[in-house]
Formats: structure tokens, C-alpha cells, sequence
């Protein structure tokens, strides 16, 4: 087991109570410390089930996942310290201020006093919200509330971050601004685990992909090296076409 | 510790920013109280205390009507009216107006009433000194007093007003008997007798209500429903709260809480000790409201009698009972219909079957069986013998236990459910 590897998945297996179909069905991966990793697949192929694993809030039917070295079986109040989640919800309370939800959130991890503060007003201000931080969630818009919610994720300083599709349904602004500030984060150090069906930023972002369609890996690599292969494909989004076809994926 | 402080100022600012649901929790079940107690006061008062208009038709012009509608307007709590817009009743004007339900009752004294109880004072005399001789034929018309009800009314009221003229009737029946037997008794003596009178009642009753402890305390519709009325709305409880845990569920941040640091056992306690706070500060100004409010509006004031601590013990155990109760119907329902709709059925139905709205005692044997599963009930009980009976610890320690186990069952049925759902 490589000490630089940030997530290990060994043979993920997921079935959900009274479905015919696997969620996952023997996922296997590797996301070395550093990089910006991409999840990508249509509707229903598995992407936010593997999150919520590696989260550890839904309990695998059968494989091992390693989060830093930690054993998420064995390790995962460990674990919950050194990452950070942004879920496709808004998961803030409506009706509590930004400030109140991010000290809340803050407490959580065991910041406290001054720094706690310190760390709101920062994040705040690098997303544009520092003169909203008295306003409740309610009153945000759709723009305000996706970057709210990713500051609720990186308020402690995770190593890993997760991100559930961060940018859907935003304004251009708000999604180059929460684009921007993950690479800044990243070339901090951070690891970023991020699933979307935005192919072209996805590219422009992710130093490594992977596509996942029924619950199984499809291809994993370096988006240029992967592009490549496919030869007439030409970027992203016409390979993971050719790959996962045109049929419509609702379920 | 500092994760649980965090989540209880968490659990605080969301109740606080809900102005709407705070004065529901509030206001509402005060209106409840007020109203409940105005309207069962009735029930409590002696008959002489309310008031009551009757239709009044003497067929009859002699001492048997002349003296019922001498009595019902000295009553004191019977209005008689005897004319309709100027038109003297009859019975079949007097039927119509109680069949139409502008009055509850109607009273005709049938002509020849009087006489058929002097016929029977003279015949009960003859029988009594063996004048005469007693033949099959012998037989006494009855007086006849009809009553007209209205349908609509309760069997109870019925039952109530027709005990309370028997008794009225059978004084002024009294006097015309000892009349007949004075009369008869001046045909068969040498000089006529002193005037007999009714020497009143021989039996004398005394109400003592059976408790040896604090007799300060007096049952009144103000002590009755009081607890009553506070331990529903401490089980209305179910809404707020429930809300919060789906809201949080649809929302997404139960899932952001399970990632964090922390257990969901820590996040329930939250919500447990806000909520608990919320419905002991909702039970003390429901039974402050009973004290100080409602004597403004001419009804007794709520007594707290000298088990504060059992009182305060007792308002607890119902809280948790109701706070474990809710936790478990919010995690057993996926939406807020479901919540709403079962939460508040479910808690009508636990109170209907406690003995909230109508006295468990009043109830069918089967529904009185019943009665023993509702935690209303283990609840109702227990502020019973604190404010009723002038009880202590020792007389709720069964109720205390029993909702206290309760919340305990409760609570670990929502976790095992809760875990069970977000594990699937």
C-alpha cells in the first residue's frame, strides 16, 4: 500500500436494499496525495454512492477503502477530521445566518475562539460573502448558496476534499470563482475528489479521471493521455460519449 | 462536550428564527387551556350555577303549575318563559319551538295534575286508617308533567335536568299531600287538626372529597383541565419537531452531520435538550396561565398545592415521554405530510384514549382497558394525584417510570430505525 496514495478502493461493491441492479458492482482506484482527481459518469452510474462511501456515510456491501492510510472501517472518526465534503445539497440551515452556519460547522471540527473567526472572515471574503455574512441562507442566491456550501466543506483545512457536482445550476461568475479557488487549494495541497457532468471543466480541471457507467470503472487515467487513445475523439466529452453511448440514463 | 454545546446553540437559533412555530408551541395551547376550561366549566358547577331558559306551558291553573313556576323563577337557575312574541304558549307551539331548536327543553303540566296528587293524598290517607274498603278499580291517575327535549341535546344534560325537577317536583308534591292529609284528616277527628307541614328532608349529605393530604385543594374545571390541556399541547410537540428532523433529512444536513466529527447520538441529544427545554418552559407558563389568567375571565385559579418538586418531576417525564415519541415518528416518516398527518392523529387518539377529553371512568370497559397503553394517560394520572389528590414522589414514582421507559424505548427505536435507513 503506497503511503502517497490519498484514496484506495479495493473491489467496492454496492447493492441497495430491494434494488435488482448493484450500485457498484467491484470498483477499484487509486487517487494519489496532490492531485485533482475527476469522477465522471451519466445519471444513476454511481459517482454519489462512491462518495457517500468514501465519506463514510453508507456502509459498503463488500470491498476495502483506504483514506490517507486510514481504514474507513476501522478509522472513520479519524477520517471524518482530515476530509472535507461539499454534497450536491445545499446543506446549510436556511434560516441561520452564513456566519452561524459556518461557526457551527467550525465548532464541529473543534475550532474555536479567535480562530474560528478568523478562518470564517478568510473564507468568506476569498468567495465574495464576506458583506452577506449576517444574511440568512434563505436570502442567498443560487450562485451565493453553491459557494456558501463550499466554504461550509473547507472551513477546517481538509488534506481531501470531496465535491458532489459543486458547480450545477450556477451563474458563470460563481463557477469560475469556486474553479479558481480549487486549484488554488489544491496546489496548497489539498486532494481533490470531484464528480460532475460538466465535461469540459472537468478537463480544464482534473489532472486525473476516471469514468465510471453501471457501477464499474470504465477507464481511468490522465485526461490528455485518455483523450489520445481514443483517436477522433478530440476532448472529453466525446470520449466519455463514445464510451458510456448516447442512450438516455434516467432511473 | 464542545460538539454537543455547538449542536444545542444549533438546535436553539433554528427554534428561535421559527416566530411562527414559537408562538404556535406558545400561544395555541394557552387559547386551548382558556377555551377547554371555559367551555367544561359548566360541567363543574352545581346546577344552581347556571343559567338555563325553559318553555313553560300550565295546562294544568292550580297549585301543581302555579307552584313549579313559582319554584323555577326562584330558582335562580332556570329562566321560565310562558309567551312567544306576545302569544301565550301552548304545547303544540311550545313542541315546534324545542323541535326547532330554539330552546333545549320544554316543561307542560297537564291539566288535572293537581288533582290526581290530592286524589292521591286522600286515597294514601284512607289506607293508612282503613277507611273504606279497597277494590280493584281503586287505582289514582298520575300527575303528568311532560318534558319536550330538543334531539340535538346530550343524554346527559336530559338526564341532569329531569333529576333536578324530580327532586324540585317532589317538594311541592310533598306539600300537596300533607295538604289532602290535613283535610282528610279534619272529616274523621272531633276538632280539626293543626295544619301539618312539610317537615323537610330527614336525610342531610356532606360532600368530603377522599384525599387525607392537602385539602386546600378543591376539584374544579380549572384543576381538571389545566394538566389536562398542558400535557396535549406538550405532545403537540410532535410537530415543530418532527418538522426539524425531516427538514434536516430533505435538506441534506443530517447527511453534512454524519460526515462531521461527532456521533448521531450527540445530535439527538441536541435536539432532545432543546426540545425539553421548550416544552417545560411551554408547561410552566400553561400552568402560570392556569394561576394568574384564568381567574380573569371568573374562573378559579390553578392551585399547585405543596409537591412542587413531584409537579416538576411529573412535567419532565412528560416532555421526554413526548420529545422520545416525536424523534421516533420523524424518523420513521419520510415526508411532513406523513409526519403531520400521523403525528397529530396519533396524539388525538393517545389523548381520547388517556382520558384527556372525556374521564377515563365515563368510558366503555373496553376503551377503559385501553386507556393503560397511552402515555397521556400515565401522564394525566400522575398530575392528577399532585393537583387533585395532594400527592407527592411516592404517588407518581409508577407514572414517572413508566414515561421515562417510555422515552428510552422510544429513542433507541429512532436510532435503530435511523441507522438502519441511511445503511440501505
Amino acid at each position: 500500500m503506497p503511503d502517497s496514495s490519498a484514496i484506495e478502493i479495493y473491489d467496492l461493491h454496492k447493492t441497495y436494499k430491494g434494488a435488482e441492479e448493484p450500485a457498484l458492482n467491484g470498483v477499484s482506484l487509486q487517487v494519489p496525495v496532490g492531485e485533482i482527481f475527476g469522477l465522471l459518469g451519466p445519471n444513476g452510474a454511481g459517482k454519489t454512492t462512491t462518495i457517500n462511501i468514501l465519506c463514510g456515510i453508507l456502509p459498503p456491501s463488500s470491498g476495502k477503502v483506504n483514506i490517507a492510510g486510514l481504514s474507513l472501517n476501522a478509522d472513520l472518526e479519524k477520517i471524518k477530521r482530515i476530509i472535507g465534503v461539499v454534497p450536491q445539497d445545499i446543506a446549510l440551515y436556511p434560516t441561520l445566518t452564513a456566519r452561524e452556519n459556518l461557526s457551527f460547522i467550525a465548532s464541529m471540527y473543534g475550532l474555536k475562539g479567535k480562530e474560528r473567526r478568523d478562518r470564517i472572515n478568510e473564507s468568506l471574503s476569498i468567495f465574495g460573502l464576506q458583506r452577506f455574512a449576517d444574511r440568512t441562507i434563505q436570502t442567498y442566491s443560487g450562485g451565493m448558496k453553491r459557494r456558501i456550501n463550499l466554504v461550509a466543506g473547507i472551513m477546517h483545512r481538509p488534506k481531501i476534499l470531496f465535491l458532489d457536482e459543486p458547480t450545477v445550476g450556477i451563474d458563470v461568475q460563481s463557477r469560475s470563482v469556486i474553479l479558481e479557488f480549487l486549484k488554488t487549494l489544491n496546489k496548497e495541497g489539498t486532494t481533490i475528489i470531484y464528480t460532475s457532468h460538466y465535461m469540459e471543466e472537468a478537463e480544464q480541471l482534473c489532472s486525473l479521471i476516471a469514468i465510471i457507467d453501471l457501477g464499474k470503472i470504465v477507464i481511468q487515467g490522465r485526461p490528455e493521455e485518455l483523450i489520445k487513445k481514443y483517436p477522433g475523439a478530440g476532448n472529453l466529452e466525446t470520449m466519455f460519449l463514445q464510451l458510456t453511448g448516447r442512450k438516455l440514463r434516467d432511473y | 462536550m464542545k460538539r454537543l454545546l455547538a449542536l444545542i446553540k444549533k438546535e436553539f437559533l433554528v427554534l428561535v428564527r421559527d416566530w411562527a412555530g414559537l408562538g404556535l408551541i406558545f400561544i395555541m395551547p394557552a387559547m386551548l387551556v382558556l377555551v377547554m376550561t371555559l367551555i367544561q366549566d359548566s360541567s363543574f358547577k352545581k346546577l344552581n350555577e347556571t343559567s338555563l331558559t325553559v318553555l313553560f306551558f300550565d295546562e294544568d291553573q292550580d297549585s301543581l303549575g302555579m307552584q313549579v313556576k313559582q319554584g323555577f323563577d326562584s330558582s335562580g337557575f332556570l329562566k321560565v318563559v310562558t309567551e312567544i312574541k306576545g302569544r301565550p304558549l301552548n304545547e303544540q307551539l311550545l313542541f315546534d319551538q324545542v323541535a326547532k331548536g330554539n330552546y333545549q327543553m320544554g316543561v307542560v303540566i297537564r291539566k288535572g295534575a293537581t288533582d290526581a296528587i290530592r286524589a292521591r293524598g286522600q286515597k294514601l290517607v284512607q289506607q293508612t286508617l282503613n277507611l273504606g274498603e279497597e277494590t280493584a278499580g281503586d287505582s289514582v291517575a298520575q300527575a303528568k308533567i311532560i318534558l319536550y327535549f330538543d334531539p340535538a341535546i346530550k343524554n346527559s344534560f336530559k338526564v341532569t335536568m329531569r333529576n333536578a325537577l324530580q327532586n324540585f317536583t317532589s317538594q311541592i308534591e310533598g306539600g300537596i299531600l300533607f295538604k289532602a292529609l290535613t283535610d282528610e284528616l279534619s272529616q274523621y277527628l272531633p276538632e280539626p287538626p293543626k295544619p301539618i307541614t312539610n317537615p323537610g328532608g330527614a336525610i342531610s349529605y356532606e360532600e368530603i372529597y377522599a384525599t387525607d393530604q392537602y385539602n386546600e385543594i378543591i376539584p374544579n374545571s380549572v384543576q381538571h383541565n389545566v394538566p389536562a390541556w398542558t400535557i396535549f399541547a406538550m405532545f403537540f410537540i410532535i410537530i415543530p419537531l418532527t418538522g426539524n428532523i425531516i427538514k434536516e433529512r430533505e435538506t441534506g444536513l443530517s447527511t453534512r452531520l454524519r460526515m462531521m466529527p461527532g456521533n448521531r447520538f450527540q445530535a439527538l441529544t441536541a435536539k432532545v435538550l432543546i426540545y425539553t427545554m421548550v416544552g417545560l418552559l411551554q408547561c410552566l407558563i400553561m400552568l402560570q396561565f392556569g394561576k394568574y389568567v384564568l381567574p380573569l375571565f371568573d374562573l378559579p385559579a390553578l392551585i399547585f398545592g405543596p409537591e412542587k418538586i413531584a409537579l416538576g418531576l411529573m412535567a419532565l417525564a412528560t416532555i421526554l415521554a413526548a420529545t422520545g415519541y416525536s424523534v421516533l415518528v420523524g424518523s420513521v416518516a419520510t415526508t411532513h405530510d406523513q409526519a403531520a398527518v400521523f403525528g397529530t392523529v396519533s396524539v388525538i387518539l393517545l389523548a381520547a384514549i388517556g382520558g384527556i377529553w372525556v374521564p377515563v371512568f365515563m368510558m366503555p370497559d373496553l376503551m377503559q382497558s385501553a386507556s393503560i397503553i397511552s402515555p397521556l394517560n400515565w401522564s394525566l394520572n400522575g398530575f392528577y394525584d399532585i393537583l387533585l389528590r395532594g400527592g407527592g414522589l411516592s404517588e407518581i414514582a409508577w407514572e414517572v417510570s413508566a414515561l421515562l421507559g417510555f422515552f428510552i424505548i422510544t429513542l433507541i427505536a429512532a436510532v435503530i430505525i435511523s441507522e438502519r435507513k441511511s445503511s440501505t
